[in-house]
């Protein structure tokens, strides 16, 4: 009897958290899934058609980019993300001026993506780098990178780096300094060699910041939108699209919210799937005998 | 550990408020002298209420705020601009209170399909009625026609710009090029000025602006062409529209064309003389004086590109529709206000601020700006049209824009680019 | 003792190698913000500005736009809104990675979902949901939003920080005769500096730059927030523009500072 009022108990430290969740973001998750099946301008009455807006989303060679260009995010984002700031936290921790580097590589992250994106337009633009690889001597470089389709995509991700490491790079180095330097000086003391002693030791201990980081920076190159749209809105002609884009585009450009939101759920249920597997190990034990 | 932590956090709470209190004091002091202050000296002629005025077109503060000033002595009603500087911002806030007492008295809107929208809605005041007053203040008649839905007028410009091609006049002179009369002169010109070393024609990287070379060419060719097109009497796969192209894309393999790049680029470009001519709106004249120097008549001026059979020339202009909301608590003060968007002192503004001609009987300062209003009010040479991204179904329109700028920048076939705009205006037109 | 100090060589030239690109574009900035408006729009982006324009540039700032309103209503939402997100997230964290309850995941992920939907999707729903409860422009509005998109990520961090204290603590503690809630506060908190300095501030940082929800919930200038205040400056005065940014990222660098070292806050408790 008493155990099971404690119980009851615990359920009240989730109750802030989970009324906030459910009163903002799981009625939209249900707006937007209702939504997904009708046809909506934002002012006619709603008509609803089934399936069609997802026919119609998979018969789309734009839609079928985006999701391409989508996969290419999340897969660079991999290594500019997690693999970039993994490093950068190992060579600050062992550099002669922790706190300087640190600065360096934290403050893009401190910045608005407006004011970065104003900072990359222009140093993207023919005027900008390109001029002066240009001076260099490479005189085919002096164009507007920017404005390459497909290539552009690349050049994003490479410049989205900038702003997005700063975030992860704190995040390891916090891991880095809390994880417990009892099994380091053991391996150090068995002779474990610098390489053998990130591989073997330290790495699995930063284990729980991995999965965070992995995870975060996993959600947001699946959602991508601030960069890409501040630097090319997507074009030139829809190449350099990613979901959340095309979402924006056919909702509050093309007026089309119900395709708007069905292109959501399609983005929703990929990182749902992602997020699951990642997740779903830490969980272990406590949720299968629950 | 803890207490460093909350010692940081209470500096830095300090910190801020002290900035804060530093940056308030400051602002406050500052206000006392700023020409601000105008307002309540010199309270309205009439008291008439107030207006909210929401609009995504307008993204510099300070010169909303001279407009809405100007605006409130003309019409005695206080009109609050609130700008949405986000289309999904803007979008959210107009749809969700559009039915509402609280909604803006004014918005801007878009014309073409997004107006037919809200027309056909029941959402906007019918305006039929007060376009006379407008058209007593100077606007243009012909523009009514792109604010009509079923026979009712639903909106009244914001903005009119007209698109022309802007050029530097010392490029041209450095060049020996004259202003071309003819289609053949301006083929002429683009070779000579090529030949001297600059771009002919420059072009803005921007999706939607694929439409600007393509509807300018086909109206040259053929007004009439242009207009069945729009609204699906000819097809795309036409022999004429097939020549048009193949025409664009000679200027294109001849050199004619910059590659496109980003705006802030191309008007520096314009403006030290690396490139030629612009193909752009008359608003844009201002902004290159503004922001880079380029005085009217001695540095830029405009022309309308010469027509291919010595017809008229084509001067296409976009309308941006301002409307009033029918659920509106303050309908009658927005119906008012608007009666007075159009007195010469509002207009003025408009016009030597942004660039913005709505009114025929308005001073200019700017005076190439002054010479393409002059254009469009000579119907002996010119002709007005409503430009492709208005005047035609969405959906036709967008996937024209993409193939258009398939055959831009990546020189995609003329026949496939046509076939499959096409395709979706068998869709539409059906 | 020779290899060790010649990795130092590599790692510290390496980083100095990075450190130039991450700076480049600061210096991009602050060369551009001290130009005049054509003279940055004409000129290459390497000349040093001709003359100081700082006071005009400054001036231009504090003029019609809102910004310093704009800068501390972002300075209440931010501190207020990331303050009750790390506290609520710090319960929920708790209860889903030590208390019992049942189905751990399943909350885990109803939480979670907050962050995985593109936030776009929010904009509709929320704007009615604001409009009809009367906080539509409001600044209690603005900050209940804010603290609701800010807790799953913080919920997400801590409890994966918290996962990794050892249940053998709170059971000594339990013994003791400590309660859940005593717990909590004398052992998970104080072990957890490092990582709640960090998600307060990123969620400081995310609410001050945040310009979407700040545009559409909010109408009146009393009301918004300081990066809605930015957009409404001259597009084509790029040095004015740069010169707000830098000034609006000032509390966001200054917090950094303050918090630094926080971050590196370990297990001390863990050891004593």
């Amino acid at each position: 009897m008493k155990k099971s009022n404690f119980a009851w108990t615990n359920y009240l430290y989730l109750l802030p958290a989970v009324v906030l969740v459910a009163v903002f973001f799981v009625t939209s998750i249900g707006y937007t899934l209702r939504l997904s099946f009708y046809e909506y301008d934002g002012f006619s009455a709603m008509r609803f058609v089934g399936i069609e807006n997802y026919r119609h989303l998979f018969q789309d060679a734009n839609f079928k980019i985006s999701l391409m260009n989508t996969v290419i995010w999340v897969v660079f984002s991999l290594v500019f993300t997690l693999a970039l700031p993994l490093l950068l936290a190992v060579l600050i921790k062992n550099s002669a001026w922790v706190g300087g580097f640190k600065n360096i590589f934290y403050y893009p992250t401190a910045l608005s993506s407006t004011i970065g994106g104003i900072i990359m337009v222009a140093i993207l633009s023919k005027y900008g780098i390109p001029q002066l690889f240009g001076l260099l001597g490479f005189e085919s470089w002096v164009r507007d990178w920017l404005a390459i389709p497909y290539v552009n995509t690349f050049i994003m991700i490479l410049m989205g780096t900038w702003q997005g490491v700063g975030l992860n790079t704190i995040l390891f180095i916090t891991g880095l300094s809390t994880i417990p330097s009892s099994p380091i000086e053991a391996a150090k003391i068995e002779g474990a060699r610098t390489t053998q002693l990130y591989t073997k030791v330290i790495f699995p201990l930063l284990q729980p910041t991995t999965v965070v980081v992995l995870l975060m920076s996993l959600v947001n190159s699946f959602k991508v939108f601030d960069s890409i749209w501040v630097m090319t809105k997507g074009g030139p002609y829809r190449t350099s699209e990613t979901l959340a884009l095309t979402m924006y585009q056919e909702s509050f450009i093309h007026g089309k919210f119900g395709v708007g939101a069905a292109v959501a759920v399609v983005l929703t249920i990929m990182i749902l799937i992602v997020s699951y597997f990642n997740i779903r190990n830490t969980f272990g034990d406590t949720d299968r005998t629950a | 550990m803890s207490g460093k932590k909350n010692l940081s956090i209470i500096l830095f709470v300090i910190l801020m408020t002290g900035i804060l209190a530093a940056c308030g004091g400051g602002n406050s002091s500052g206000n006392g002298n700023t020409p601000n202050s105008a307002t309540s000296e010199n309270p309205p002629a009439k008291t008439g209420g107030k207006v909210e005025f929401w609009l995504d077109k307008l993204g510099d503060a300070e010169k909303a705020a001279r407009l809405s000033e100007v605006w409130q002595k003309d019409s005695g009603i206080e009109v609050v601009f609130t700008n949405y500087p986000d289309v999904a911002a803007y979008q959210t806030s107009i749809q969700q209170t559009i039915d509402d007492p609280g909604a803006p008295g004014l918005f801007t809107w878009w014309s073409g399909p997004q107006l037919e929208t809200l027309a056909k809605n029941g959402k906007l005041a019918d305006l039929s009625a007060e376009w006379d007053n407008y058209i007593a203040d100077g606007v243009a008649a012909d523009v009514k026609d792109a604010f009509t839905v079923d026979g009712k007028v639903y909106a009244a410009p914001y903005s009119l710009r007209y698109a022309s091609v802007l050029y530097n006049v010392k490029v041209f002179e450095a060049a020996g090029v004259a202003v071309p009369t003819t289609f053949e002169e301006f083929l002429e010109a683009c070779e000579k000025l090529k030949a001297s070393g600059v771009t002919p024609i420059g072009l803005k990287n921007d999706s939607w602006a694929s439409f600007i070379w393509f509807q300018q060419l086909i109206a040259a060719y053929d007004p009439q062409l242009y207009l069945d097109l729009c609204d699906g009497t000819k097809p795309y796969t036409d022999e004429a529209v097939k020549e048009v192209m193949g025409i664009w894309r000679e200027m294109f393999d001849k050199g004619y064309f910059g590659e496109p790049i980003v705006y802030s680029d191309l008007h520096k470009e314009f403006a030290t003389g690396v490139v030629a001519m612009i193909l752009e709106d008359s608003p844009t004249v201002t902004g290159l004086q503004d922001d880079y120097g380029m005085e009217p008549e001695t540095h830029i001026d405009a022309f309308v590109l010469p027509s291919m059979n010595d017809g008229k020339g084509t001067i296409f202009f976009e309308a941006s529709p301002i409307v009033v909301t029918e659920a509106s608590a303050s309908k009658e003060q927005a119906l008012a206000a608007l009666r007075s968007f159009y007195k010469p002192e509002t207009q003025s503004v408009m016009v030597n601020d942004l660039g913005i001609a709505n009114v025929s009987a308005v001073s200019v300062e700017n005076q190439t700006i002054q010479n393409i209003l002059e254009m469009t009010g000579d119907s002996e040479h010119y002709q007005l049209l409503l430009r492709f991204y208005e005047n035609t179904p969405e959906d036709v329109r967008n996937t024209a824009l993409d193939e258009l700028s398939r055959f831009m920048y990546s020189g995609a076939a003329i026949d496939e680019v046509l076939n499959n705009i096409q395709a979706k205006a068998d869709e539409v037109f059906g | 003792m020779k290899k060790a100090s010649r990795g130092r060589i590599v790692v510290n030239s390496v980083l100095i190698l990075l450190s130039i690109f991450w700076i480049f574009p600061a210096v991009f900035a602050i060369i551009g913000m001290f130009k005049k408006k054509q003279e940055y729009n004409l000129g290459n982006f390497w000349d040093l500005p001709k003359g100081i324009s700082l006071a005009e540039n400054l001036k231009g700032i504090a003029g019609t736009f809102g910004m310093i309103k704009g800068m501390a209503n972002s300075f209440l939402y931010a501190s207020v809104s990331a303050g009750a997100a790390v506290i609520i997230a710090i319960l929920a964290a708790y209860a889903i990675s030590h208390l019992k309850i049942k189905r751990p995941m399943v909350w885990f992920l109803f939480i979670y979902s907050g962050t995985i939907f593109p936030f776009q999707i929010y904009l509709i729903p929320v704007y009615k949901g604001l409009t009809v409860s009367q906080l539509y422009d409001t600044q209690l509005g603005m900050i209940l939003f804010y603290t609701a998109i800010c807790v799953p990520f913080c919920m997400f961090v801590l409890r994966n920080y918290f996962l990794s204290i050892s249940k053998e603590i709170c059971e000594s503690a339990k013994i003791d005769g400590c309660n859940s809630l005593q717990i909590l506060g004398h052992i998970f908190v104080p072990m957890s500096t490092a990582p709640l300095a960090v998600i307060f501030l990123t969620q400081f940082n995310w609410v001050w730059n945040e310009l979407m929800f700040g545009l559409t919930f909010t109408k009146s200038r009393e009301i918004r927030p300081v990066m809605a205040a930015i957009t409404l400056m001259d597009k084509a005065n790029v040095p004015v523009i740069l010169m707000a940014c830098v000034v609006a990222s000032i509390p966001t660098l200054l917090l950094f500072f303050l918090l630094n070292k926080h971050f590196e806050a370990g297990y001390a408790y863990q050891s004593k």
